[in-house]
């Protein structure tokens, strides 16, 4: 009922789903990284295997939300939350500047879905790289969410 | 490599400050409406403290490929202890048999729900609000109403914003087609192309997506009187009603992005749905008492373009729908009307309507009644 933003459920979701995504990317991205000098972990498939799930829901979603944004004339996906929203539009921007500032489009992250689905198959160093770029923007959309959860600003 | 022995000794230091946490929280003298709590805290606790472990141990592997993503993991953890230290050990921490009033409205109202019946609950020290996540939605509620019957029925909008969480996809869609509506109706598209052009658009994306937030609030609005019936009307009603010019209007600039429609719009929607509810006299009553303070302030409605009746039964009919995919609890008539409170297991609807008809025919004689209520429904 309150205007507090420290308590708005609507920071405080996004935040908790940005730093969920971020360790699954963190999770996905290890694991590619060890594979690739020869280090198998002992653990726990079952991590990875929950982390992909994870990325590529969240990478469905996302992409919608770009198109249905990109389709809008005032970049409104309707149906989204503000946050995922903003995120999105993110997206959007990085595109049109066209600089390589963030390599994304929605189809790009459609690709990266792909690659995740692939699995063994996928070439490892492409994925790790794609996904150390969306971690990037994640951390930085996180971090904006953690200031106002935690009276930072 | 320097930031490999910063990241070691931020791990480390994070894991102390867990097994800290540990040690209070299996500690902690808490009443035993906490306990299922005290399990959920402990269980993420020690979730984080695997987490550090393996942070650690990833740090011991030599090949410096694997920092950037040490130091993501770290930047993890580190926001997930400040959750834990800033917001989840103030459920536990400051614990008193005065919480049993809210913990018991808490676990009643997840326990009448299939989707929440195993959610722990757990409240601290605020303005009512809520941090509504999946398995382990967080309380806010205010010290003083703590202590009393009156206002609780306010959990049950709060307790809207988890089940919107657990139906998020089904209701998130629906939000989707009101806010093409209020696009439709509120915002025509501009036929230029210059400046303005671009500062309405702007506009139109700002008043869209704040109504994503605002119908979660009509929603949760609606969630609390199918829950509670008059004693939620009337609990909203008393408590949201801050005798002044802001409950009927706001400045455009404050509405843009603002978490909650203008108080009064609310109250008048939430009215006219207890009335088609059959809570004519209850429903009578509120709006007689906002119109009254309205014109001693000399303030009318002004919703700034954020609302108009064009939009209204397409906005009445999208919470209707939210309503039938969510389910919420109903209040029946009995409850309504404050009847057979006192069975085992105490009917918790009827004894917070019971408390309004109490307080409402003889506001006097109210905190006796409510004192001797506490004292023997909860061991006060």
């Amino acid at each position: 009922m309150e205007e507090d933003r420290k308590n708005d459920w609507l920071i405080s979701q996004s935040l908790e789903r940005s730093l969920s995504i971020i360790s699954a990317i963190n999770r996905v991205s290890i694991f590619l990284k060890l594979r690739s000098v020869g280090i198998r972990e002992s653990v726990i498939s079952e991590q990875v295997d929950a982390a992909r799930k994870l990325l590529i829901q969240f990478l469905i979603a996302l992409s919608a939300v770009v198109e249905r944004a990109a389709e809008s004339e005032d970049k409104i996906a309707f149906g989204a939350d503000p946050r995922l929203s903003t995120l999105a539009r993110k997206f959007l921007e990085l595109s049109a500047q066209g600089g390589g500032v963030v390599p994304f489009s929605a189809e790009e992250l459609k690709e990266m879905k792909v690659l995740l689905e692939k699995g063994e198959t996928a070439d490892d160093n492409v994925l790790a790289k794609e996904l150390g770029h969306l971690r990037s923007v994640l951390e930085l959309h996180s971090q904006a969410d953690a200031a106002i959860v935690f009276n930072e600003v | 490599m320097r930031i490999r022995e910063t990241l070691r000794r931020k791990n480390q230091d994070l894991k102390q400050d867990l097994e800290n946490v540990k040690h209070i929280v299996s500690i902690a003298r808490i009443v035993e409406e906490l306990e299922p709590y005290r399990v959920a805290l402990l269980t993420r606790t020690l979730d984080l403290i695997d987490a550090s472990r393996q942070n650690l141990a990833w740090l011991d592997i030599e090949d410096d490929i694997l920092l950037p993503d040490v130091l993501s993991e770290t930047f993890i953890l580190l926001q997930r202890v400040r959750l834990i230290k800033l917001r989840y050990l103030r459920g536990l921490y400051r614990t008193t048999n005065w919480d049993r009033v809210c913990l018991q409205t808490i676990a009643w109202v997840h326990r009448r729900h299939e989707q929440t019946v195993t959610y722990p609950a757990v409240f601290a020290d605020d303005d009512v609000s809520t941090i509504p996540s999946k398995g382990l939605p967080f309380y806010f509620f205010p010290c003083l109403e703590q202590r009393g019957l009156r206002f609780q029925p306010l959990f049950f909008h709060e307790f809207g914003h988890v089940l919107y969480k657990c139906h998020e996809q089904e209701l998130d869609s629906l939000v989707g087609d009101f806010q093409q509506i209020v696009e439709a109706e509120l915002l025509p598209a501009s036929q230029r192309n210059d400046q303005y052009a671009q500062e309405q658009a702007r506009l139109r994306q700002s008043i869209v997506e704040t109504w994503y937030k605002w119908v979660q609030e009509f929603f949760c609005d609606a969630v609390g009187l199918s829950i509670g019936g008059p004693c939620f009307l009337n609990a909203f009603s008393d408590y949201i009603g801050k005798l002044q010019t802001t409950d009927y209007f706001r400045q455009a600039s404050d509405l843009h992005g603002s978490s909650h429609p203008v108080s009064c719009l609310r109250l008048k929607l939430l009215a006219e749905r207890a009335e088609r509810a059959g809570l004519g006299r209850d429903a009578e009553n509120v709006v007689r008492n906002w119109n009254d303070v309205a014109k001693l302030l000399g303030v009318s409605e002004d919703y700034q373009g954020f609302y108009t009746d064009l939009i209204k039964t397409s906005l009445v009919q999208t919470v209707d729908d939210m309503l039938v995919e969510a389910s919420p609890y109903q209040c029946s008539e009995d409850d309504a009307a404050g009847l057979g409170w006192e069975g085992r297991p105490m009917n918790l609807i009827a004894l917070l309507n019971e408390a309004w008809v109490k307080f409402t025919e003889d506001p006097n004689g109210f905190q006796s009644w409510e004192a001797k209520v506490l004292e023997e429904t909860y061991g006060l």
